[in-house]
């Protein structure tokens, strides 16, 4: 896979405190990976002592700044110079894998049928490709949210979003809209086709698995994530393990280097 | 202390969270960032001293023993055992006095600020603000009710001696009417006569609004045709899905005004006509549902200079208080961590 022509970065500040620094205008994987890299390399910058927080967005990189000793031009440069390194420099970020449980269709997925029509596929090739693994490019809108997409863009699916718009998405939804795949931490307003349920959770403000001792949230930007599709049966055990707190997450290390225009994942 | 009434939506309320964002957890922290700073200040204690926050309408409590208060942000009127009690002032209660405090007749969020380090409550990313969303922080997630006891922090000392500051509150937590703002992030979508017409005409604060959003009745500004993406919704402001900065003033589905509060979405996919400077984003925590004010807009260098003003009259306050090292705009406790132990308090 080759790395799109870098386009040059464009700074849009805003209040006294925050600058949005854009990298793409589409978005793909490589505009994720191009964000994620620049949050590693600033938070190792000299500029590092003057940014209080980053949100990573799917073509952009929202930074929080210390207005009192921030110096806009420098982070500017800093900026240019992290980018422009792109094709030389060998980076690497945390890329973990987590399988995750997942009930597909039924009462936690009712648009699984509209969703495979969508995509002219049967049913049971919509969980397929559903279970491909995905690729967290932003944790964000509630604690713990993952929005993904497919790493492998041949298995991604697509469907309308914001048709029209739920007050309120049960916390486990597994919903797709447009070519992204969102993962409902908690109840909040959604717009995107339910297709499943997370048989564990994502988010626990109030720790009951060893999961959540250091964090209420589970999953990182930067993560793989495969929604592995379970019966019934394998339901029953697993809540069952949730509920008495003895529940292990299946969570692999790995790595995401991106080299001389190639991602490579370990 | 004991709650006999919780008021509204009280929660317990502090400088907030510098660290949780990239994972869907906004900062939070109290709603007007400077009236809570003057009641850490006005009791000596250290900024990340736990405050409840009353919004719109305050509670009641009783002194289970003896202890110091102090009332900054909203006027709800306040009384002991039916007395008045001025406001940004410590106010000492004996076991078994009854604090009362009521509808907010100027302002919408007040602090009640308690000496000798704060309130205790559970902390999460180095803050114990309360996010109700998430069920995260304060105490156990959730608003005050009736019953709860409240005990003091034994973990924070406070810093310095206890001062009143009438008039530096009045001019930090008067209501505006004006609310600064600076262009961005998607100023592109607008043109200059969209944002003539957007700081002509007043608004009003809708009721519909809390610490999510401030969602503000008035003219929409009118939106530039801009190209769309496969990742953008068929909307006139719909955007490829970005980082939120708190302030921002988003233009939802092209019509309605939403001002971004310290509780919002960490990400949002809207465009932002503008942001409003740090010092308004606490002011309007001052603008009560139904109150009128204009959007103005101000440049970058405006927006640093009007922060050192405000920044500088709560420093002669610290310095009144004998806070040893106040002597600048830096020197209040407020510094974030380093941004190493950010990234070492995600990892672990």
């Amino acid at each position: 896979m080759r790395a799109p022509r870098p386009e040059s970065p464009q700074f849009s500040w805003c209040g006294e405190s925050y600058v949005t620094i854009r990298l793409f205008s589409e978005v793909d994987i490589w505009s994720v990976a191009a964000v994620l890299r620049l949050q590693q390399q600033l938070a190792e910058s000299d500029v590092a002592r003057t940014i209080i927080a980053m949100v990573p967005g799917w073509t952009t990189l929202l930074l929080w700044l210390d207005a009192d000793v921030v110096d806009p031009s420098a982070v500017e440069r800093t900026i240019v110079s992290a980018v422009s390194a792109r094709a030389e420099r060998e980076i690497e970020f945390e890329s973990r894998v987590l399988t995750l449980p997942t009930v597909y269709g039924g009462e936690g997925g009712p648009d699984l049928e509209f969703v495979a029509d969508v995509n002219g596929l049967s049913v049971d090739d919509t969980v397929e490709r559903l279970q491909a693994t995905q690729f967290a490019g932003m944790v964000s809108f509630s604690p713990g949210m993952a929005n993904c997409m497919w790493i492998d863009s041949s298995d991604a699916l697509t469907a309308p979003k914001y048709d029209s718009p739920r007050t309120t998405t049960p916390p486990g939804t597994v919903g797709l809209g447009g070519s992204s795949i969102s993962l409902y931490s908690v109840a909040t307003p959604g717009g995107f086709q339910m297709v499943g349920q997370l048989a564990v959770p994502i988010y626990q403000p109030r720790p009951t698995l060893p999961a959540f001792q250091d964090s209420p949230t589970l999953l990182r930007p930067g993560d793989r994530i495969v929604l592995r599709a379970v019966g019934l049966d394998d339901l029953t055990a697993i809540r069952k393990k949730v509920a008495c707190g003895s529940y292990r997450y299946a969570i692999e290390p790995g790595s995401c280097r991106v080299a001389d225009g190639e991602l490579t994942w370990t | 202390m004991l709650v006999l009434a919780p008021g509204l939506s009280s929660t317990l309320q502090d400088h907030g969270r510098r660290t949780g964002l990239d994972s869907g957890i906004p900062p939070g922290g109290a709603a007007d960032d400077y009236a809570y700073h003057l009641s850490c200040l006005i009791l000596g204690n250290p900024v990340g001293a736990v405050a409840i926050e009353h919004v719109l309408k305050g509670g009641c409590y009783r002194a289970l023993a003896s202890v110091t208060v102090a009332l900054t942000g909203a006027d709800m009127t306040a009384t002991v055992n039916g007395t008045s009690i001025p406001q940004a002032t410590p106010i000492t209660l004996k076991r078994g006095d009854v604090l009362e405090t009521r509808v907010a007749r100027r302002g919408c969020f007040g602090y009640l600020g308690v000496a000798a380090g704060g309130l205790a409550c559970d902390r999460i990313f180095g803050s114990a603000s309360t996010y109700l969303d998430g069920q995260l922080g304060g105490l156990h997630g959730r608003m005050l009710k009736a019953g709860d006891v409240l005990g003091l922090d034994s973990g924070r000392a406070p810093l310095a001696a206890m001062v009143e500051a009438p008039d530096e509150h009045t001019y930090l937590c008067c209501p505006p009417s004006q609310l600064r703002f600076t262009r961005g992030p998607q100023h592109e979508f607008f043109d200059n006569a969209a944002y003539a017409a957007f700081t002509a005409k007043p608004c009003r604060v809708s009721p519909r609004s809390n610490r999510v959003g401030y969602r503000i009745d008035g003219t929409p500004p009118s939106v530039l045709p801009v190209p769309r993406t496969k990742d953008t919704g068929s909307g006139p402001t719909d955007i490829i899905e970005e980082g939120n900065p708190i302030g921002g003033i988003q233009i939802a589905g092209g019509q309605e005004i939403i001002c971004l509060g310290r509780d919002c979405g960490t990400s949002g996919a809207y465009a932002k006509i503008g942001c409003l400077i740090g010092v308004d984003v606490s002011r309007l925590a001052q603008l009560a549902p139904g109150s009128r004010f204009r959007f103005t807009e101000v440049s970058p260098s405006q927006a640093r200079s009007i922060r050192a003003e405000y920044r500088a009259v709560l420093s002669e306050v610290a310095q009144r208080a004998g806070l040893a090292s106040a002597t600048g705009a830096r020197t209040l406790p407020t510094a974030p961590p380093p941004p190493s132990e950010m990234t070492r308090a995600r990892e672990e």
